[in-house]
């Protein structure tokens, strides 16, 4: 069964904050994890 | 800034950690166990940024800072996140490999040799502390793993709750909440990256930010809102 309730919602503004917040944060996650191995391989150039 | 912010990150980490830690005490969990000890952690790195600051070099300070505040913060933290998501066979797992790693990473601190004066750089005077001190090899390397985990289990744990809650369209406060935490957590992360491109200040900002994010993130995630979600009609 379907766990999804489409019938159910959050209040308007949530209704429009939340999967922009949600997908900033994914957004945000992967420069990260890219940030950090380039960093841990030195492939960005940083401060010794 | 290289004095109040990190001392003000301190205190607002010790107060929550005592808020997650008494949870703990209360509703038991390991999760919020190794939550409160990451959180001691980050008042712990917190705290000896701010002694830096306001009184000079310190080597003990200096390996406690990069230990607590650098190495394990986010791993432990992120600890807590795998405990509350995933099997405990899988978490006792990581957990055993967590602690051999943080014994390994005590080992290489507190034996590496220190040179002050690399500190200072294009953008730094030296009073921010930072781990380019540090002149043996093989300890920086530590970091970004321990951050890589900490980060994926941390920001991508709370990340993944919003969603499952989102999508379910209940418990509203947890939503809010896990997105709060999710983005709290990636601040140190970004400050500590800026502050390699020597970026003076990004390091302690981002701290003191994401900890006010993380406190807030707990506090509205534990914090019922009332009934603010329509439920659906009978007819559906």
């Amino acid at each position: 069964m379907d766990k999804t309730n489409a019938s159910r919602k959050y209040p308007p503004m949530y209704e429009k904050i939340v999967p922009f917040a949600l997908t900033a944060l994914a957004l945000l996650v992967i420069v990260l994890v890219l940030v950090t191995i380039a960093v841990a391989l030195g492939l960005i150039p940083t401060a010794a | 800034m290289n004095t109040v912010l990190p001392l003000l990150s301190s205190l607002i980490s010790f107060v929550f950690a005592i808020f997650v830690l008494n949870r703990y005490r209360t509703r038991k969990g390991t999760h919020l166990l190794f939550w409160g000890i990451g959180t001691l952690f980050y008042g712990i790195g917190g705290f000896c940024e701010f002694y830096n600051g306001a009184f000079g070099w310190n080597p003990l300070v200096f390996r406690l800072w990069y230990l607590f505040g650098a190495i394990l913060v986010a791993a432990w933290l992120g600890q807590g996140t795998v405990y509350l998501l995933t099997k405990p066979r899988w978490a006792n797992g990581l957990m055993i490999a967590l602690v051999l790693g943080s014994l390994f990473a005590l080992f290489k601190v507190f034996t590496a040799q220190l040179d002050p004066s690399l500190m200072a750089g294009a953008g730094h005077t030296g009073s921010e502390l930072s781990g380019r001190a540090i002149v043996t090899d093989g300890v920086r390397v530590l970091t970004p793993f321990f951050n890589l985990y900490g980060t994926v289990t941390l920001v991508g744990g709370a990340g993944y709750s919003a969603y499952i809650f989102w999508r379910k369209r209940v418990l509203l406060h947890r939503t809010i909440g896990n997105i709060l935490i999710a983005v709290g957590a990636t601040l140190p992360a970004f400050g500590g990256f800026f502050s390699r491109l020597q970026i003076p200040g990004a390091l302690y900002i981002g701290e003191f930010l994401g900890i006010i994010l993380l406190f807030l993130g707990f506090l509205r995630a534990t914090t019922e809102m009332g009934e603010t979600v329509s439920a659906p009609t009978p007819a559906n």
